[in-house]
């Protein structure tokens, strides 16, 4: 068999590549990377699915791929959208937010699977995590601070009180 | 020979990743690293299907290198590809 391994790509390229595709109209499927979006997504398990930039993808809630001027890439939360500016947040952030245009938007994700699970743009599930995420900064930092003290425990009590998208 | 599935060469840098491709959706959770000979012969081949010698011929003609080596490198891809159940062979 040919040998698995795990391969990580430099950012500037790897999304340079996806960038292109996506304008090309194909869909993406990518591994999860990075801490920011916990408790939603977390490093390394799961993947997400990717779409191009639609004239809805600007609703506040959203999961939006950015290029930053410092040329970093982000998939995080819309959390405000006036004119052409655009403001994310990763969810595992209480304050720290990026700012871009929509011109830096390069695509949107529709779903995302963890733990063998798709959870579904539109679903219950989804809209959950976005209401709460876009909810308050109080609620956020209680959530945060037991998702760090205790890693998982709020996918296992969601799991345990609803069900998940196919 | 086929492939069982459609897939694309996509390039990174200096690498070659071939990927599933299904209903216009691009997966990039379970690449195969490719070299670029390897990379030449799939992306020529596309959804086609080919011989060994299509293949070995193909080589010769782009490398310019001896058919017996070709002969060596095509056989080798093509166990590899087989074992992952990439191509009916």
């Amino acid at each position: 068999m040919m040998e698995k391994v795990e391969k990580t790509v430099v950012n500037d390229l790897f999304f340079d590549g996806i960038e292109l595709l996506i304008s090309c109209g194909f869909r993406l499927e990518i591994r999860t990377k990075g801490k920011s979006m916990a408790p939603f997504m977390f490093d390394g398990e799961g993947s997400i699915m990717m779409k191009g930039v639609e004239d809805d993808s600007f609703q506040l809630g959203n999961l939006l791929l950015a290029r930053l001027s410092d040329g970093r890439y982000v998939l995080h939360r819309l959390i405000k959208c006036e004119d052409d500016q655009v403001v994310l947040r990763g969810d595992n952030n209480l304050t720290k937010v990026e700012i871009c245009t929509k011109n830096d938007i390069i695509a949107e994700a529709e779903q995302i699977k963890r733990f063998g699970k798709k959870i579904i743009k539109g679903s219950r599930m989804w809209n959950m995590y976005r209401n709460l995420w876009l909810g308050s900064l109080q609620k956020r930092r209680v959530i945060l601070a037991i998702n760090r003290r205790f890693p998982f425990i709020l996918n296992l009590f969601f799991l345990s009180t609803h069900s998940y998208e196919i | 020979m086929r492939f069982k599935e459609a897939y694309i060469i996509h390039r990174i840098g200096d690498e070659y990743m071939m990927l599933s491709h299904r209903n216009s959706t691009i997966d990039f959770t379970c690449a195969i690293a490719l070299n670029a000979s390897a990379a030449y012969l799939i992306g020529e081949t596309g959804d086609q299907s080919f011989s060994f010698e299509d293949w070995v011929s193909l080589l010769v003609d782009r490398y310019g290198i001896d058919r017996i080596v070709a002969e060596t490198d095509v056989q080798a891809l093509i166990e590899k590809l087989i074992k992952e159940k990439i191509i009916d062979a």
